[in-house]
């Protein structure tokens, strides 16, 4: 049974005839959106008004995958790729809420500015369809007995810090993309300052965020100064190249490839949700890196430019022998 | 069938205790101490692998080269991270499609890598010390390996050296113990991969291994 209702808290806003409830709807729905960076944040209520618990299904109905929300990696308990399950207690609330890649909850609206008014309204209801699926029977296990030793364990995995030349599987990176993109999200600028699209499912903010985290914990490290010195490429920029080449070798499988192809290209990225993002994110590449490669070549013009050697040598040996006479005065004055 | 080894505590002899009833029951032993692997290990795909999905489970176990079939554990902390321990299921699982029984040397603690294996495992064996204040890490495994639903079939006491509280450890468990003593022969069964169920049958320690064995194998028929 299909109950969409437009409850909402706005005050002063009557109901349409629309709006009304089916008598036999137990639930009172609340949903509300929010559009940040290419990305809509869902947020829905539900009121039950029986005194029963009851099940219910929250179908996810925009033009976008389900980004859930996420305990130790995994899809928090409930949680699929259409959306949400579970129950509502008797006379009780619940409230879900996810993510999904896309930048407003209407199909042809591609700006991410913020929507006023009545249109609002009828948008927000659209963005998930409500099932009831009958009394709740204390029989929720849809979760696998693994997946819940991992939630309520906690994964026990080196930090990063510990690793060196830590390349993330690109499956990882790609599915972490709804907890990283939302934080991401915020700073549509990467640190640097250098522009990366945010697009649905791109994963080069991500990365950047990762790379720019990966800088600060390495800039002192002397792997990073080795590779100054001696040409080779630093360790966090190698990530990021990895991660894009293997998106990059993935698309160009799939460039009009046969199924036989294609079927590898999808089991190696780990399904279809994982592969649908894989042209954006192959864009996106493509962008940064052209950014990337025409910043690096300023720079590398620029430190070709220069020639501070006689001058630091100058400064080096001024402040020896200053060190030298501070050392002598110091001798004498303790005899 | 997938028994798990667990103890809570690192070095109550859960290898050693997984070689000996790999051994007891022709089983395949799978290091599954992710962030340090316990069993000897050597050229070719390790569980690290398998579970960074580089290799095929049955790539990784290594046959003929000791007295039971090992999947061995990665050693790099590199490897450690990348692997994804809910794979382990399916890895397990496939061992077992091709392989038949599957023991699980499972690491010491609470956390989900000592978890995973459980909750995996048709069932279970908890190694413990034989002092008395070692009976609260028992009790800890116990309870992990019950919530996890991974049924005790039996207990190992190990290391003993006089007679340990067998019928206390029994009763606040719940599941039959039995005692290896201390005897220098199984503290080299991991070193010299000689197991004790084969190279010195009649020994308290490998009659109480296959008092162990025998009890997995009548709960396997239930």
């Amino acid at each position: 049974m299909k109950a969409v209702s437009d409850a909402t808290d706005r005050v002063g806003e009557p109901k349409s005839p629309d709006d009304e409830q089916p008598a036999a709807d137990p639930f009172v729905t609340t949903v509300s959106t929010r559009s940040v960076a290419g990305v809509t944040l869902v947020q829905v209520e539900l009121r039950n008004t029986v005194s029963v618990d009851l099940r219910v299904r929250v179908r996810n109905e925009l033009d976008g995958p389900v980004l859930p929300p996420r305990e130790e990696g995994l899809p928090a308990s409930g949680w699929g790729a259409d959306g949400f399950c579970g129950a509502v207690p008797a006379s009780g609330r619940r409230g879900v809420g996810y993510a999904c890649p896309v930048s407003s909850p209407t199909e042809t609206d591609t700006h991410s500015e913020a929507v006023s008014g009545d249109s609002e309204l009828s948008r927000d209801s659209d963005a998930v369809s409500i099932d009831v699926l009958g009394p709740a029977d204390g029989s929720e296990s849809q979760s696998t007995p693994t997946a819940a030793a991992i939630r309520s364990l906690g994964r026990a995995r080196p930090p990063a810090d510990v690793v060196e030349n830590d390349v993330q599987n690109d499956a990882d990176t790609d599915i972490d993309t709804g907890a990283d993109h939302l934080a991401a999200a915020s700073a549509v600028e990467t640190p640097d300052g250098s522009t990366v699209e945010s697009t649905p499912e791109s994963t080069g903010q991500a990365e950047m965020d990762k790379i720019a985290a990966v800088g600060e914990e390495t800039d002192s490290s002397p792997e990073n100064a080795v590779g100054a010195r001696s040409g080779t490429v630093p360790v966090a920029v190698d990530v990021w190249l990895d991660a894009a080449e293997r998106r990059i070798g993935h698309a160009e499988r799939l460039t009009g490839g046969t199924a036989e192809e294609a079927t590898a290209v999808l089991v190696d990225r780990g399904g279809a949700d994982a592969l649908a993002g894989l042209p954006e994110a192959v864009a996106a590449d493509e962008s940064s890196l052209r950014a990337a490669a025409s910043r690096m070549r300023d720079l590398a013009e620029r430190a070709a430019a220069t020639d501070a050697a006689p001058v630091v040598s100058s400064l080096s040996e001024a402040a020896v022998s200053s060190n030298n006479s501070a050392m002598d005065s110091h001798a004498g004055s303790e005899r | 069938m997938i028994v798990a080894v667990t103890g809570g505590k690192g070095g109550v002899g859960k290898s050693t205790v997984s070689v000996e009833l790999g051994a007891a029951l022709d089983a395949t032993v799978v290091d599954a101490d992710l962030g340090m692997a316990d069993l000897p290990t050597g050229p070719g795909p390790d569980l690290h692998d398998v579970l960074a999905g580089r290799a095929d489970p049955i790539e990784a176990v290594r046959e003929g080269c000791g007295p039971v079939r090992l999947l061995p554990c990665g050693r790099s902390l590199a490897g450690a991270r990348a692997a994804d321990v809910s794979t382990l299921d399916g890895a397990l699982r496939a061992v077992e499609a091709t392989y038949g029984d599957v023991v699980v040397d499972c690491p010491a603690g609470m956390k989900a890598d000592a978890g995973v294996p459980l909750a995996v495992a048709d069932a279970c064996v908890i190694v413990a010390s034989p002092q008395s204040y070692a009976l609260a890490d028992a009790v800890r495994s116990r309870e992990l390996a019950r919530e996890l639903d991974a049924g005790l079939v039996g207990v190992v006491i190990n290391r003993a050296l006089d007679d340990p509280p067998t019928r206390t450890f029994e009763g606040v468990l719940g599941a039959p113990a039995v005692v290896v003593p201390a005897d220098p022969r199984v503290g080299q069964t991991v070193e010299s991969f000689r197991p004790v169920v084969r190279a010195a049958p009649s020994t308290r320690a490998a009659r109480a291994v296959s008092a162990v064995a025998d009890a997995v194998t009548r709960a396997k028929r239930v």
